[in-house]
């Protein structure tokens, strides 16, 4: 499947991983079962959105709330796993399983690496929603 | 026009699923969309879906609260559920509850479409027929089914609505017995019968889902060993248990390599997702030696226990 040759390499600030690495667009198009323009809208929402789901889980956390840092994880994982961004979703699948087991330590860094991760995804996957089709 | 009713409480997923359902052409679905268990359940307090398409993680009621609350309060909706990675025994225990099939997360652009049109196909009921049938005590039965994917849902409707009008089941139990039915059937034609690899069923399962033929099936049909090959269906429907004996004409495979029943693992795997169904959905599942023959039996409610 190609990829979109408008966003490989671009995006990434320099010294980072390329945009390719970051995500992959044939996964995320297989997910939509090709259809380019169903994966914008996806995007755009998920860029709307997440957020507001980081902030959250961020507050899930510092709050020692296993149950919610677990659906809120569980939440941002499924996005970035339809959105080809495997590091990200194994970032957030990292705190999904801290929730869920209740073993919250160490869960402060496993946000931080997930919000890294999703800064580094946030302008590949802006850059795809802009382009034009 | 049948109305389909989402719950998810992310707008990524529900947009996903939504715009997936909207590709059928052929029928007009409705689509509602709930962003939790309980905004669902209060959409279907006002207007009762046919099919309930949801998440297993969602804020408030969780989707095992959200499965039971349908069955109980709405047996005759069915339930699909929506499987993310690492959600595999809680998505057997939603089965075990009442769910009617799944689509892993991960599948949904290949296999959603394919389920939804399975599982309201399966819940659709007769009413004229079930007059008639409500008369009858036992049956039994001896079909030889040639190799052609239509057959298969009428066979499964016109079992499913005997069973419903001799009340051995109720209209849940009735979508589960059908679910279970047609995946046997589907595996017999094939994978036994025809000999497709999981990648030409995929293929074939999304040419029939678009209204086209699918050429791999029309092509062995014509050749040998497969020309002629039959699938014998054997039904025995009495007062305390419905037996389903379906038997195909192919080379069968190894017993050792059915996976045990209760091993979550099977949901993510390829092939195990009929036979997951079928367990679940069925008091007994029971292969030959020679692999080519499974036994389902399904006992009266009140009278059933897992094997």
């Amino acid at each position: 499947m190609d990829r979109d040759s408008t966003v490989e390499g671009a995006g990434a600030p320099a010294g980072t991983p390329a945009a390719t690495e970051l995500v992959d667009w044939a996964v995320a198009l297989q997910r939509v079962a090709g259809d380019r323009e169903l994966l914008r809208e996806l995007v755009t929402v998920f860029l709307d959105e997440c957020p507001r789901w980081l902030a959250e889980l961020r507050a899930a956390v510092a709050g020692h709330d296993a149950a919610r840092v677990q659906r809120l994880a569980h939440t941002i994982r499924g996005a970035m796993g339809q959105l080809g961004a495997a590091v990200a979703f194994a970032a957030a699948e990292r705190l999904e399983l801290m929730g869920r087991e209740g073993k919250l330590a160490g869960a402060e860094e496993a946000y931080a690496a997930l919000e890294k991760e999703f800064q580094g995804v946030q302008p590949v996957l802006r850059q795809f929603a802009t382009a034009s089709s | 026009m049948p109305i389909v009713l989402v719950a998810d409480d992310s707008p990524v997923d529900r947009l996903l699923v939504g715009k997936l359902l909207q590709k059928e052409k052929d029928l007009d679905w409705v689509i509602a969309y709930a962003e939790n268990g309980q905004e669902a359940l209060a959409l279907m307090g006002d207007v009762l879906p046919h099919v309930v398409v949801t998440d297993l993680m969602m804020p408030g009621m969780n989707g095992l609260e959200f499965v039971s609350a349908i069955r109980s309060h709405h047996p005759q909706v069915p339930v699909i559920l929506i499987t993310g990675q690492g959600s595999e025994a809680l998505a057997m225990e939603a089965l075990e509850r009442g769910a009617a099939s799944y689509v892993p997360k991960a599948q949904l652009a290949d296999k959603l479409l394919n389920t939804v049109k399975q599982v309201l196909s399966v819940a659709r009921a007769d009413s004229n027929l079930k007059r008639v049938t409500e008369c009858l005590v036992q049956t039994q039965a001896t079909l030889h089914l040639e190799n052609e994917v239509a057959l298969i849902p009428p066979l499964v409707d016109l079992f499913g609505q005997l069973l419903t009008s001799m009340n051995f089941c109720d209209a849940t139990e009735r979508v589960h017995l059908g679910i279970a039915l047609e995946e046997a059937l589907l595996n017999a034609l094939y994978h036994g019968n025809l000999a497709l690899s999981p990648e030409q069923v995929q293929q074939a399962r999304a040419e029939l889902t678009e209204g086209q033929i699918a050429w791999v099936i029309h092509e062995r049909r014509t050749q040998a060993p497969y020309r002629g090959r039959k699938i014998h269906v054997e039904v025995y429907i009495r007062p305390e248990e419905a037996r389903f004996v379906i038997r195909d004409q192919g080379a069968g495979f190894l017993r050792t390599t059915i996976p045990e029943r209760g091993d979550p693992r099977t949901l993510e795997r390829g092939g195990g997702r009929g036979l997951v169904l079928m367990r679940n959905f069925m008091d007994e599942v029971t292969f030959n030696d020679a692999g080519n023959e499974v036994t389902l039996v399904k006992r009266r409610t009140g009278a059933a226990s897992k094997a």
